[in-house]
């Protein structure tokens, strides 16, 4: 069976999306006092969803 | 407040209920440990996913997420959903702990460790290390439990009984078939769990006049809750100290990766992933919703009393704020009961690794009965020790990320390796927490007991060989077969 590929792209976007949970609320909104933060931590759960979806796609029963 | 015979009858409904399921699946056991601790690796995936959203989302979510919320805000959607992010952790670990499981019949994630290893030393550290570290777990679900029915009450329903109706329900529907009683129950709690918290929140808002009244009166009066820091809570090393461990819940945590060996497939397993997806995702936005609407419904509270003060507030009918009380007591419930029996579990194979199968069903049971002893016992007593561990559990149980990983991708990792990571890592976390005093608030304690863990894995682990019977999870042939990375 062949081997699937594209999984040190995907690992990489989930680094990459984790630290951006961290350093954006952080960093570009700190301090902001508007919905700016709870919207873009709405959005970072759905693109948690998008990446695991995207990561189990290929799963299959032998 | 709610009047105690309404709750007690609700809790009466609900136990039969869940009764009448767990006797449905006893007549499905087949007497051996594999099929009481795993349910013969048969579960589908709706039934899994449920069982480990309901294990995963506990009390915590709707008392300790939400009072997180009402006292720091909006911080606490930020820590939870990277928790959530953890579970991409699956992605790569699930198809190998199911893979691995099913080649050599591992039925606890210690036992698979030492396994690996070569060492029962191994398997036995990682069981004593989740004892430890997951029993006073168990108090806090227990205390959950008391306090919430106390606070819907005012009282009338005492502390010593809200919790040995949470004992009660929690042994019960463990002792009865295990796994699959565990499971079934589960599955039943997470849609009264979801329901119950989603009715609630609807009426919430409504009271608040509906969604963009319920925006806006957020963004005039709290303000500075809406971003981060926040009121002084959520600084960036309280976001890091508390988000690092828990990150990492999906493998440190034996009571959900024990999950991923009872699934019959890889279809069922991708099933289970999403479904605990959609219902995180959805229930941790429910909470935090909680806590904002709490703010405005319940001012001026301390915050582990925001959930009682919003159910007795008015806003919400009583039939919905019963239908929560029954949501919260069913996400401590079956937390409780699936960490009961999964320490069941390591004791039966870990510790008592040579004895018959109903011996180890046996054992099991029992330390099943002592787990929730302990944790009854405790709640009532409030003991502050028991309070420290708990606040501890998720940063104690990081300790075995590195042999796990190692486990899959490091050949060169060894049983002594393995040893003092486990163990080393758990005994720093204990005296920092314990004996210096250091808060899990504070991002040194994880960041030193994940360093000093990983740290002593790979040193030790260079400086030792690899056992002879230590096994090779040479998995890949088997997972370029199911399709995984």
């Amino acid at each position: 069976m062949a081997k699937r590929g594209g999984f040190g792209l995907w690992l990489g976007a989930l680094a990459l999306l984790v630290l951006a949970g961290v350093a954006v609320p952080y960093g570009v909104l700190a301090g902001g006092q508007g919905w700016a933060v709870a919207g873009f931590w709405g959005a970072f759960g759905l693109a948690v969803i998008v990446l695991i979806a995207l990561g189990i796609r290929g799963w299959r029963d032998a | 407040m709610l009047a105690p015979t309404t709750i007690w009858t609700a809790i009466a409904v609900f136990a039969g209920l869940g009764l009448l399921l767990a006797w449905r699946a006893a007549r499905a056991n087949t007497g051996t440990a594999e099929d009481y601790y795993l349910g013969g690796r048969a579960f589908g995936g709706v039934v899994a996913g449920l069982s480990y959203a309901a294990t995963t989302y506990s009390a915590f979510m709707l008392v300790v997420l939400t009072g997180l919320t009402y006292r720091g805000g909006i911080g606490a959607l930020g820590f939870e959903l990277i928790y959530f992010a953890g579970l991409g952790l699956l992605v790569i670990f699930a198809p190998r702990f199911w893979l691995a499981a099913r080649r050599w019949g591992f039925i606890s994630p210690a036992e698979m460790l030492g396994a690996r290893y070569g060492s029962p030393w191994v398997a036995r550290l990682a069981a004593l290390v989740a004892l430890v570290f997951l029993m006073p777990y168990c108090t806090t679900q227990m205390a959950g439990i008391g306090l919430l029915l106390s606070g819907v009450t005012g009282g009338e329903i005492t502390l010593v009984q809200a919790v040995a109706t949470g004992a009660l329900l929690a042994a019960v529907w463990t002792l009865v078939a295990g796994i699959r009683s565990v499971a079934w129950t589960d599955a039943v709690q997470a849609v009264v769990m979801l329901g119950s918290a989603l009715l609630a929140i609807l009426f919430a808002v409504a009271a608040l006049g509906g969604w963009g009244a319920f925006a806006g009166g957020v963004a005039e009066a709290q303000g500075e809750r809406l971003g981060v820091p926040g009121p002084g809570l959520w600084s960036l090393g309280t976001f890091v100290a508390l988000s690092l461990p828990w990150f990492f819940f999906a493998i440190s945590n034996p009571q959900v990766s024990q999950r991923l060996f009872i699934l019959k497939d890889m279809a069922a397993m991708r099933r289970m992933i999403l479904w605990v997806l959609g219902f995180g995702l959805a229930f941790t936005l429910i909470a935090v919703t909680w806590g904002f609407a709490a703010l405005q419904l319940a001012p001026g509270l301390e915050n582990s009393a925001a959930t009682p003060a919003l159910l007795t507030s008015g806003a919400i009918p009583a039939w919905v704020a019963v239908l929560l009380v029954l949501g919260i007591l069913a996400a401590a419930v079956s937390t409780l009961d699936s960490i009961a029996l999964t320490l069941g579990a390591m004791v039966a194979r870990d510790l008592m690794r040579r004895a018959q199968p109903g011996a180890q069903i046996l054992a099991g049971r029992v330390v099943v009965i002592l787990v929730v002893l302990f944790a009854s016992l405790f709640a009532v007593q409030k003991a502050q020790i028991v309070d420290q561990l708990a606040a501890l559990s998720a940063a104690g149980l990081m300790v075995t990320v590195p042999a796990t990983i190692g486990a899959f991708f490091w050949r060169r990792g060894t049983a002594a390796g393995a040893l003092a990571s486990i163990g080393g890592g758990a005994a720093l976390a204990v005296w920092m927490a314990m004996i210096r005093g250091v808060s899990v608030f504070n991002p040194v304690l994880a960041l030193s007991v994940g360093g000093a863990s990983l740290g002593l894995f790979v040193l030790v682990s260079v400086l030792t060989r690899p056992r002879a019977q230590a096994l090779d999870f040479d998995l890949r042939a088997d997972l370029d077969r199911v399709g995984a990375w």
